[in-house]
Parts: structure tokens; sequence; C-alpha cells
């Protein structure tokens, strides 16, 4: 799971444009500022290709945290 | 109707605690079609229609393991619920502003639009979308009858998915008291939020808008801000009697509204104003069409806000004033991620908050008015133009009324500006005689006012 | 505190509270909506909207229980005093700035509850005009609790106390301050929409059973002459309305010449009723068309 989130704290530097950006499971789109509806489907797409996921429409509103994200990236891994 | 509820909600109550769970949702999906029934009987035709419709379909894909047939059947479903929609609600706009291209006379039969069509066809976009993807399973008939006409959301929202809503329909166990305290007050503060407050501004409104050939700067800013607390006050104060109502049977429908007066910039705005919608249309709408391309820019972001907006702006209302209230929006929003991401000035708190509440009231102009012409002569008359003070309405409406209408309208400015939400009042209730008393009288004062003379229908129940 | 019990006791104070407010409301019953009214007496209070609300709910009880006649018009009639008619107990239902559409919803009540009144319509330019002030949405619940109640309460209440003077009397008469000489020109021309609304009134009245009387205002001389053939037009077609069998009382021929202004002075109102009650006495006791209208 650390893993994982290691891998995905580059994408945030990148999405959100910043290096001090440190991510934990308890981030959210409330405690990230910048984190709005553009940045969202940004950041999703960024995190599709980097595991070679697709999520689903459905699924997109409960990636609006960490915690949350890292979660559905495993389910969709493994299956 | 005022027996209505308190049957309906004692009735459940039995039933759930007489572990009585398949009654208890045959008793609501009754509840329901009575209550859209109650208007025009044959509106319930179109809303079966939609009903079996998207059952039927969802049952297909669901049956179907073929990538691309699931996906036709998906087209068709979400074509064929566009349809009933375009005709129902479009088919006058679209033949008029044909024939203003090609000159052939228009008769159309009257048709009355079904209460809520435009809600819950969008809630049935997403189930089929959400049954496509695999998120959720085809609905039994009965289930998706009983989502798709839950009475408190069917007319005008909060739009809520299959996911929210369904499973808690299957699994719940009744209302608790606590949630029927949650409900009470809810229901208590949207209906003085719609019968009281709302109806003030509206009073103000009808007046100044059905006079704009002869406005005065003064009358135009009033009508434009008192239109802009109408609107929040009537949608947000039926937004909190739907979640109250659904409290009350023990189900939780999501949240629509945030404060959005208190917003800095555009996109929070979205961000707490007609939350359920603007969910819809970043997630369905803005996030497809943007998948569509490769690599996201700025430049085609901005590009595809604009179409989704229109599209939401169309989605109001058959009128280019719907129109252009979604194209000034989003072209807004475009406005507010160019500034976030490239030129990235951040403005003193309170210059932004008033640039986002002007924009805001102005757009709604657009909202509020029956033609452009009527928008573009508000609008005009906004700007300075020589008659600042000219006025003639106050002589049409008394001292009584004058000081009634001040007095609520300012607890209604301040309600949206200052204060705890109304889903704060809930959650941070003390349990006491005074609150009872308190929301009691809201109550009360409610229903003195739904009886007096000048009464409005909920200005969502037309879209 | 348990949400239980928070729960009963919103629901408890909604009740009672309501309850006793109804009771109070019924047992006041300021409008003279509740109960057997006859022989008692009730008077609009406070001008302008005030008076709309209370004339029409009065048409629900009070007016059928007590009068044979109903005489609807606008402030041209309001300061005229049926209690002066001898024959016929008339209620002055005239409504300061009242349009058809606004007598309207009196006479609609009134005939389902007395069939058979004598109904007084007053033919007057004004009555034609469009735009009415509408009356009451939610009729007689209104009577129960509703703003316009707090507003009679409020001036029952300033009556009362004596910080203002009781306009009206139990025949609807609104006796205004002496004398407008305000001469305000009204507009002759009909708009058709509410020239219909005039007729399927009077036809309504009609078939109902209603005795129905025309009865034509005196315009002052100066604006009467001002604009003498528009008026002659107007009346003409008005006077298409009533069945020859039904008398117009015409005051506005020669022999009747005010000019008091648009509204008429006490002396004016008094002349003018009086006027009213020898016609209609001359038509009662024939029972015959009237041959007056010249």
């Amino acid at each position: 799971m650390t893993d994982l989130l290691v891998r995905l704290q580059p994408i945030f530097h990148d999405v959100f444009d910043s290096t001090d950006l440190r991510i934990v499971r308890e981030s959210s789109a409330s405690s990230i500022e910048g984190w709005d509806s553009l940045t969202h489907i940004h950041l999703v797409s960024s995190v599709e290709r980097e595991f070679g996921i697709r999520f689903a429409l459905g699924e997109l509103e409960e990636l609006k945290n960490v915690g949350d994200m890292l979660d559905l990236i495993e389910r969709k891994k493994a299956q | 109707m005022f027996a209505f509820l308190p049957v309906v909600v004692a009735g459940y109550y039995g039933l759930c605690r007489a572990k009585q769970g398949l009654l208890a949702q045959v008793w609501m999906l009754l509840a329901s079609i009575v209550f859209y029934a109650w208007g025009r009987l044959e509106h319930l035709v179109w809303l079966v229609v939609s009903i079996l419709l998207n059952w039927a379909i969802a049952k297909i894909i669901a049956r179907t393991s073929d990538v691309s047939t699931r996906k036709q059947w998906l087209v068709l479903g979400i074509g064929l619920n566009i349809c009933l929609l375009g005709t129902l609600k479009y088919a006058k706009f679209i033949l008029t502003n044909l024939s203003y291209i090609f000159p052939v006379p228009v008769v159309l039969p009257e048709v009355w639009l079904p209460l809520g069509i435009s809600f819950f066809t969008i809630q049935q976009v997403m189930f089929l979308v959400d049954c496509y993807e695999g998120l959720v399973p085809a609905s039994r008939l009965f289930d998706h009858a009983t989502f798709v006409s839950f009475f408190p959301c069917v007319s005008s929202g909060p739009i809520s998915r299959v996911r929210q809503l369904l499973t808690q329909i299957q699994r719940t166990q009744g209302p608790s008291a606590q949630t029927i305290t949650g409900g009470l007050v809810l229901f208590a503060i949207g209906l003085f939020k719609k019968v009281v407050l709302a109806d003030s501004f509206a009073q103000i409104v009808d007046l100044i808008f059905n006079h704009t050939k002869t406005l005065s700067g003064i009358q135009a800013w009033l009508a434009t801000f008192a239109y802009t607390f109408q609107i929040y006050l009537d949608f947000s104060g039926y937004s909190d009697m739907a979640i109250g109502i659904g409290l009350m049977f023990g189900l939780v429908v999501p949240m629509n509204f945030d404060a959005p007066y208190r917003s800095c910039s555009i996109i929070e705005f979205w961000q707490r104003w007609h939350i359920t919608l603007s969910k819809f249309i970043t997630v369905y709408l803005y996030t497809p069409m943007i998948r569509c391309f490769k690599q996201v820019s700025l430049v085609k972001a901005c590009i595809v806000t604009v179409l989704a907006m229109l599209i939401a702006g169309l989605w109001h209302g058959p009128s280019w004033t719907f129109v252009t209230f979604g194209f000034l929006h989003g072209l807004a929003l475009s406005v507010n991620q160019v500034w976030r991401k490239k030129i990235k000035i951040k403005m003193p708190t309170i210059l932004s908050w008033l640039v986002t509440f002007l924009f805001v009231s102005i757009a709604f102009v657009f909202f509020r008015s029956p033609d452009m012409m009527v928008a573009f002569e508000t609008c005009g008359a906004l700007l300075p133009h020589g008659n600042w003070f000219g006025t003639e309405l106050d002589k049409v409406v008394g001292r009584y009324e004058i000081a009634q209408l001040t007095v609520l309208s300012a607890v209604g400015v301040l309600a949206s500006f200052l204060g705890p939400t109304s889903s704060q009042l809930a959650q941070g209730l003390t349990l006491s005689r005074r609150s009872a008393l308190a929301y009691a009288s809201l109550l009360l004062v409610s229903f003195l006012f739904m009886n007096s003379t000048k009464g409005h229908d909920f200005i969502y129940f037309a879209f | 505190m348990t949400y239980r019990a928070f729960n009963l006791h919103v629901i408890l104070i909604v009740l009672v509270l309501g309850g006793a407010f109804l009771c109070f409301n019924y047992w006041v019953n300021i409008y003279g909506v509740f109960g057997d009214v006859s022989g008692k007496s009730y008077s609009p209070l406070g001008g302008g909207t005030t008076e709309y609300v209370f004339k029409y709910l009065f048409s629900y009880n009070y007016i059928p229980r007590n009068f044979d006649g109903l005489m609807i018009g606008s402030s041209i009639t309001d300061n005229w005093d049926t209690s002066r008619l001898n024959n016929v107990k008339v209620y002055n239902a005239s409504l300061n700035g009242g349009r058809i559409a606004d007598a309207k919803q009196i006479v609609d009540v009134v005939l389902k509850y007395r069939p058979n009144m004598l109904i007084i319509f007053v033919i007057h330019p004004i009555m034609t005009q469009p735009s009415s002030f509408g009356v009451l949405e939610k009729g007689i619940w209104a009577a129960l609790g509703s703003l316009e109640l707090f507003r009679a309460y409020y001036l029952k209440l300033q009556f009362e106390l004596g910080f203002a003077p009781q306009e009206f009397n139990s025949f609807g008469q609104y006796d205004f301050p002496e004398i407008r000489k305000k001469w305000n020109e009204t507009n002759v021309d009909i708009s058709e929409g509410t020239f219909d609304e005039y007729r399927l009134l009077v036809e309504h009245a009609r078939y109902s059973g209603a005795r129905v009387v025309g009865l034509i205002s005196p315009i002052a001389g100066p604006l009467f002459k001002k604009n003498r053939e528009a008026y002659r037009r107007y009346y003409a077609r008005m006077r298409r309305l009533f069945k020859p069998w039904e008398p117009i009382i015409d005051l506005n021929g020669p022999e009747y010449d005010f000019t008091d202004g648009t509204h008429m002075s006490r002396i004016g109102a008094r002349q003018a009723i009086d006027a009213v009650d020898l016609q209609l006495d001359a038509w009662m006791s024939e029972g015959l068309p009237m041959s007056c209208h010249s």
C-alpha cells in the first residue's frame, strides 16, 4: 500500500504543480488547494496511465481523497 | 396535500416497525405514484414509460457480455432518454428556431411537460452508465420504480444515484427517532425558506420584472439581487425539504446546497450550488468529453467546460435565456481556470467574493427573464443610464407590504451570508424544549404564510 | 431530552398552538364567515386591499344571510350608502380601484349561497379597464389564519383603541374623506378581454336566477363634456349586455349634472343613491321593465 502511495506522490507533484506537496492517506480535495474538477480529471487520467487501469465514471466522485483512491487502485489492479 | 406527508410517513414508520420491509417499500411506491399523479394524471404515463424503458435497457446491458453490443445498448438508451426529454420539452423550441431558417409554419400539439422530467431523466442516464460500467446491477422493476419515482426528489431533485439511494431503500430498518428529528428540522427550515423568505423576494422580483421597459438603475439592481436571493432560498429550501422528508423515511439524500453565496470563485460556487447537478455535469458530461482527447490541455478543458455548461443551461429550459446563462457560467469557469493555472494572482478575499457574487447575480438575470429582450433591457438598466432613482412602482405597493418585505428580505440576506447552514443546524441541534418550540414555530409561521395570498410554485418545478 | 421526546414536542406544539390559534380565530370571527350571523353586523376595516379581503370573505356568509341585493362597482360608488334604499336590502360591494375581475370573485361566491339576489352592476369605464388587484387565493381558509387576518386584527385593535376611525358601515359603504376634487381622466375605450369578463358575469348572474340591474353612475359634467362621443359609444355598447326587461338606471342624463369631481361628495352620493331608490321602487312596484333609459 505504501508502495502505491510512493508512486502517487510524483503524480500529485506534477498535477498540482508543487514539489512541496506531501500526500498521506487522509489528504483530500478539501485539504489540498486547487483540487477542483479540472485538476481532478487531470489527476485521474495521470493515475490511469501510471497504473494501467481505467476508472468508471461513477467512481470518480469517490476518488476525492487519497485513501479511497489507493483502495480503488488496489482493487482495480487485483482484477 | 397537508395530510399527505404525515400519513405517508406514519404508515411507513408503522410498517417498518412491524418488520414488513417489502410492504413498506410498496407503501412508499404507492405514495410516490399518488404524489406524482396528483397534479395531472397524464404525466404519470411518461414517468412509467421512462421507468420501463430504462429498466429494460439496463436488464439487456447486464445480460450482454459483448462489450461493443453493451455500448450500443447504452448509446441507444441514452439516446431514447434524450429523445423523450427532447420531444416533450424541447420540440417547440427546436422547431421554432428552425422555422427562422426554413420558413415553415410550426403547429404542435400542446403537450404538458411532465413534472420533474429533466431531473429523473438525469437519474436514468446515470443509472444506465453505472450499469454499463458494472458499478450497479440492473435493478428489479419494483426497485427501479421506487427509486425513480421517490416523491421527495422526483420533481426537483436532489438528483441521486442508484448506488446512493436504492441500496438504502433495500437495506433500511426504517426511520429512527434520530433521523426523524433531523428530517423535521430540515423540513421546517426548508419550508420557511421557501414560503416565507423566497416568496417575499418573489413579490419584489415579479413586480419589477413586469415593468422592464421603464426600469431605473436602482430598480434593476434591486430586482437582480432580489432574484438572486429568491432562487437560492426557493431552491435550497425545496432541497432541504426533500432531504428532510428523505430522513423521515430513514434515507440520506445527497446534499444540494452549501451556502453558495459565500463562495469566492465561480469554481467554488459550482461546488456549493446545486451540487448534485454540477456533479452530474462534471462526471457524466465533462469527463467523457475530455476523455475523448488524448492529452488534456487548458484550452481544451476550457472549450469542454463551455460546452458542458451550454448543455447544462439548455437543460434548465427550452429558451435562449437559459443557454446564455449556461454559456456565461461556462465562460466564467474557464476564466477562473485560466486565472488559477496561469495568472495566479491572489485577489483579496473580499474582492474575489464580490466579483463572484456580482457575476452570479447578473447571470441570473438571464435565468429569470422570460426572453432575451427582457434580459437585455434589465441588464441595460443595470448600467448607468441617467435614470437612477425614477420610480413609479413604490406607489403600487403599500407601506405595510414594504415593511413586511423589508424585514423578511433582511432575514433572507443575512441567512444566505452568515450563520450556520441548514445541514449544520440539523447536525448541531441541541435537544431542548426551546429548540422544539423554535422549529414548531418555524412550521406554524410557514403554514400561516402558505395560507395567505401570494403563493408561488417552486421555481424549479417547471424545469 | 431524547430524540423521541423532541419529535413529540415539535408535533404537539404545532398541534396545540396551531389548534388554539384556529379556535381563537373561529371565535373572533372577524369576517363573519362562521356560524349563523343573521341579524349581526360586520364592517370592513381599513381602505386599500383590506377592503377587498373583507368584502370577499363577507360574501361567503354575512352577505347572503343578511342581504337581498348586491351592488358591484369601483370607488365611484364605494361611498354610496345603500342602507338608504327602502325596498330592498342591498350590500355595497364596490371596491376602491376595483375592476370587473375583482367584482366577479364576490358575485360568484354570493350567488353560490344565494342565487336569487338582486345584483346591481355599476356601468363605468373604470370597471372595464384591465388589471385587477386580485383577491384572496385561499378563499375562506384565510379566515382561519393568514397574514390578511393578522392585518385585520391590527386594524381592529387600532379602531378599538381609538387610533383609527371606522370609515365603513355594515352595508359596505366606504365613507372616505369629504369630496375628493380630483379630475382623473378615465380611459373610456373598452378592452376586449375585460368586456368579455363583464358580459360573462352578467350572463352568469342571470342564469343563476339573480335579478340583474344596470346602473350608469354619473360622470362629472366637465369630464363628460370633454369626451361625450366616447362615453356615448361606451354606454351604448354596455347597454347591450342587458336584456330588455332588465332595468338600466341611468344617472348620467341631463337632469343629473354632478360637478363634484371623479368621486362624489357625501351630498352627491346621497342624492345619487336616493335617485336609484326611486327608480328601483318604481320598477319593483310595477314588476315591469323600467322605461327610464332615455
